[in-house]
């Protein structure tokens, strides 16, 4: 039996999914034929706290005007419009420039208190949880 | 539309794997196994050398560890971590970037001594210029009827 130890995240990788992150560990500086695609929808992270979620954008390059946000009817838009970067690329896998990201977060946050920053290339948006207390009617009984 | 016959003796290629995966709802989305480990690098060719972008959100200048080593660029980083994070409280976890490492091949035209690095809004950017003979060259000369 083959004992295995510290399985790294790379480890539990799908065999494609693992060739492709080593060939990523050693490229040259002009291979924009090895990359079938371009990251251009930024990763999401969602921390729940207890008064508050917080969502954790990875979109960075950007200037925080370039974002905007809404709450509509429970859902929550993040979209970012900036200039695309003009340039020779020889190598291209990210361009966060332009993109939306929906979320449903439904009446248990309080859209009044939602509040964002960019800091270090994450937007995060947090967004404070209602009182459960406000979400009951009380109906009293006469 | 296509309708490709089902092979499960074909490898699903990486490009389905990540459509699967931003069509999953919000809700079934806690215990997927892809969390974005390795930052985006795009390079940028100008007339005097590289510019290389590494998309590298949330980290501080003095998590980075870059270095050349012959003609191999060898960029790092790892995150201190301040406070204990448990990971039971991400609902949704698709970038970790605390913790990397990326190699570059370098042409022999980049002047290696000359390589500078900058961290601006969550880019490590780096400037690989080219040898200033070998820029000269390129630009050929021109010669002056006397």
């Amino acid at each position: 039996m083959r004992f295995k130890h510290a399985t790294s995240p790379r480890d539990t990788m799908n065999p494609p999914l693992r060739k492709f992150v080593n060939d990523l560990a050693n490229a040259s500086l002009s291979d924009i034929a090895d990359r079938e695609f371009v990251y251009t929808r930024p990763s999401v992270n969602i921390v729940e706290g207890e008064t508050a979620f917080e969502i954790q954008v990875a979109a960075p390059g950007l200037q925080k005007d370039a974002f905007a946000i809404q709450l509509q009817e429970g859902v929550l838009t993040i979209t970012a419009d900036a200039p695309r970067p003009e340039g020779k690329f020889t190598r291209r896998e990210f361009d966060y420039t332009q993109f939306k990201r929906s979320f449903k977060v439904g009446d248990q946050i309080d859209g009044d208190k939602v509040t964002a920053l960019y800091e270090q290339g994450i937007l995060i948006v947090r967004l404070p949880k209602r009182d459960p207390e406000e979400l009951r009617t009380r109906i009293s009984v006469k | 539309m296509n309708l490709i016959k089902f092979d499960p003796m074909m490898p699903r290629t990486f490009s389905n794997m990540f459509d699967n995966f931003f069509n999953r709802s919000i809700s079934d989305f806690v215990g997927s196994d892809f969390v974005m480990n390795m930052p985006s690098v795009n390079v940028v060719e100008t007339d005097n050398g590289y510019g290389l972008e590494v998309a590298a959100p949330g980290l501080a200048k003095e998590d980075f560890d870059i270095s050349v080593e012959k003609d191999r660029l060898t960029i790092s980083a790892r995150k201190e971590a301040k406070e204990e994070v448990n990971e039971d409280k991400f609902t949704r976890r698709e970038f970790n970037y605390a913790s990397f490492q990326r190699s570059f091949y370098l042409p022999e035209t980049i002047d290696k001594d000359a390589i500078e690095a900058r961290y601006e809004n969550g880019v490590l950017r780096l400037s690989l210029p080219k040898k200033a003979e070998i820029v000269k060259e390129e630009k050929g000369r021109t010669i002056e009827i006397g």
